[in-house]
């Protein structure tokens, strides 16, 4: 009994020496988390429940009443909601993918694999007002616009410009495009890691088996690449909370918040209405949205399993 | 011995990384709590400061305009006051508002800013404002002030801004299309021109937006247009008119070849009508010199400065300039004070974005989804009228 107990008193000790030790050197990372991550997300909550005067710094705590407004407050937060859903479920598919389908085909190049490369991975770094404004460009609702160039002036499909970027699908369609666009190169480049770890022994063995391009990208690729594409999931899902830039550029939410996202809805309310307090909430529960997603997805997909079969 | 040493040293090192880290985010919090040295505390509460002290004017103005203000009004203004040193600093005009709403909660506002008209209300009501109706000779330089400029400072009862600049929507014709029409000058009513417009078969006056800048001036004036197509491109070749504020003119001997020009906008039932637009100058209720800081406004405000920077295009606000010989003589500074007098400001309410919110939905379901306009108007009012409540 003695030694049992000085024994976990020794190991006690121990632990506490070692932590003692590594403090020093995992206290910067501490702080910095401290004061940039874990205090802002501390103080939004308290705003969330409260009333923010932001000359005065006066804060007046007020219970559920600004998740009140934003849940019941009319259309805008809804439409905001689900068009963050629906972006998600539109361009995650495109760009995992596009991604994965042309990650292969470089993969695959005898030559010139770098410039292709660099030619898929340029829109990431691109920043993404400018290519805003160029996706502006294309949507213009007057002459001046490609797409209604094209289909009015030169293939004569419609007798009228449209306002694409003030109508509810169109509007949309153009933030998905955008979103589809500018993240596939990002996926790209993730796979194109991802295939570098597949055996060679694999393909030369489905070669002998006389299985061409298309069979050893289903049978092989596809299945080897699942932790990969888990990955990739996971972030474009989550990035799809993020959706921001495109809205405000392309259509502000017009018509009538149809095409808002929650990121900009947050913006709107904040800087626009002063409502602090209301922002704040709907950082939480896009926050709280993500994690549940990130649960769900998690166990339904058992990452466990998934990383050891890889 | 050895590994002591080692782990002194490594002891040592992450120390130097913690003091780092404490630098590194200890510095950008305290900057705007802690005023700068330069600023010392005034003594006297009202009495124009005797002591050097440095107020920070933020503003937007763009290149030529700055260097209006660079080399011709602060040097007037450091011979005027050289005990009151202005720092002038010129933020990025499509993140101004953002700036200053954050600059609300970091204490980091300036002294006294430039302002969109828009906003002078909803800053008011936050209480990030002073009001400036407070002053005892207030009256007195705001009887000089062209009304309209003027309006869009109030907020409950008190001005919280002088005006600095205006302008407002003029017609931009396009006289080429217009003898198409068969006019051979600007026509002095409206129904003149949609007489003359009305077998052409497509759209001849054309809107640049469905906000509420953009609109009122057709709503006030008639309250029904037509048109999709972007506005400032279209005048080129398709339109005969549109409104616009005088900034579509940066060369009116380039837009005058182009036989484009500047007119007040035609009557209607022998009105015509407009939407005041421009800027305030508002002094910050964190400033530490309020005072200096409303000098600096007022001067801002007086002939000389005014004329500086009309010279710029910053059409001035006082009446006695209205016409003098500079506005008078140019010709598109001259037609927007003319119509300077039929123009309305935008009811200054703190809720001004969820009104053009409300205005852009309505306009926004009339035109691209073709909604019955009597109701959208009347649902649009009632919802204007909560907000105004």
């Amino acid at each position: 009994m003695d030694t049992l107990m000085t024994a976990r008193k020794k190991r006690l000790k121990k632990g506490a020496q070692g932590w003692l030790r590594a403090l020093p050197f995992i206290l910067p990372g501490l702080i910095l988390v401290a004061v940039f991550v874990v205090y802002p997300m501390l103080f939004t909550i308290r705003i969330s429940l409260s009333e923010y005067k932001i000359v005065q710094g006066d804060i007046t705590f007020i219970g559920l009443e600004n998740f009140k407004n934003v849940l019941a407050g009319g259309s805008r937060f809804w439409y905001a909601y689900r068009n963050n859903f629906l972006y998600a479920i539109v361009t995650v598919p495109f760009i995992i993918l596009g991604g994965m389908f042309f990650a292969y085909l470089i993969n695959n190049l005898r030559r010139g694999q770098g410039i292709f490369r660099v030619g898929f991975y340029l829109p990431v770094i691109t920043s993404w007002v400018i290519v805003s404004l160029v996706f502006q460009y294309m949507f213009n609702n007057s002459s001046r616009g490609l797409i209604n160039y094209f289909l009015v002036d030169v293939l004569h499909v419609m007798d009228d410009y449209a306002p694409w970027l003030l109508r509810e699908w169109s509007g949309n369609a153009a933030i998905w495009l955008m979103g589809i666009w500018k993240n596939m190169g990002w996926a790209m480049i993730i796979y194109l890691a991802g295939l570098q770890s597949i055996p060679k022994e694999l393909y030369e063995a489905a070669e002998l088996d006389g299985a061409g391009l298309w069979k050893k990208f289903v049978y092989i690729t596809v299945p080897a690449l699942r932790p990969t594409t888990y990955y990739v999931m996971v972030n474009m899902i989550i990035g799809s909370f993020n959706v921001f830039i495109q809205v405000m550029m392309l259509t502000g939410g017009d018509p009538n918040g149809k095409t808002s996202a929650l990121q900009y809805l947050l913006y709107d309310r904040a800087f626009n209405q002063f409502e602090f307090g209301e922002a704040s909430a709907i950082g939480l529960i896009s926050a709280v949205t993500i994690v549940a997603i990130t649960f769900l997805l998690n166990r339904r997909l058992r990452l466990d399993d998934v990383e050891k079969e890889g | 011995m050895k590994k002591n040493a080692l782990e002194t040293l490594a002891l040592l090192l992450a120390a130097v990384l913690v003091l780092g880290s404490f630098a590194g985010c200890g510095q950008p919090a305290q900057e705007p709590s802690a005023p700068p040295e330069s600023e010392a505390p005034v003594t006297g509460g009202d009495d124009t400061p005797a002591e050097p002290v440095t107020i920070t004017f933020w503003h937007t103005y763009s290149d030529s305009e700055e260097a209006q203000l660079l080399d011709v009004v602060l040097p007037l203004w450091n011979e005027l006051h050289p005990e009151i040193t202005v720092e002038a600093v010129r933020q990025d005009s499509s993140q101004y508002h953002e700036m200053i709403v954050t600059s609300f909660g970091t204490g980091a506002s300036p002294d006294v800013a430039r302002v969109d008209i828009a906003n002078i209300a909803a800053y008011a009501a936050q209480g990030g404002l002073v009001a400036l109706s407070d002053y005892p000779d207030f009256a007195e330089i705001s009887a000089d002030y062209m009304d309209a400029p003027l309006s869009t400072n109030l907020y409950q009862g008190k001005y919280y801004g002088l005006p600095l600049d205006t302008n407002c929507k003029a017609a931009v014709v396009n006289m080429n299309v217009l003898a198409e029409l068969g006019l051979d000058a600007v026509p002095e009513t409206m129904e003149e021109l949609i007489e003359a417009a009305a077998g052409r078969g497509t759209y001849t006056i054309n809107v640049s937006g469905v906000g509420d800048w953009d609109m009122y001036p057709y709503f006030w004036l008639f309250g029904g247009v037509d048109g999709s197509v972007d506005a400032w491109d279209g005048i080129n070749s398709e339109y005969a008119m549109f409104f616009e504020g005088p900034w579509y003119f940066g060369s009116y001997e380039d837009s005058e070849a182009k036989g484009i020009v500047a007119s007040t906008i035609p009557t209607y039932n022998g009105k015509s009508a407009s939407v005041v637009g421009g800027e305030n100058v508002a002094v910050f209720s964190t400033s530490e010199h309020p005072d200096a800081a409303y000098e600096f406004a007022k001067f801002l405000t007086s002939t000389e400065a005014q004329l500086a920077l009309l010279q710029a295009g910053q059409l001035p606000i006082l009446k006695s300039l209205v016409d003098s010989d500079e506005v008078q003589s140019n010709p598109v500074w001259s037609v927007y004070m003319a119509q300077m007098e039929s123009a309305k400001a935008r009811i200054p309410s703190p809720n001004n974005s969820n009104i053009q919110q409300i205005w852009s939905d309505m306009v926004t379901n009339i035109f691209v989804s073709g909604a019955d306009i009597t109701t959208e108007l009347q649902n649009a009012a009632a919802l204007i009228d909560e907000q105004l409540a």
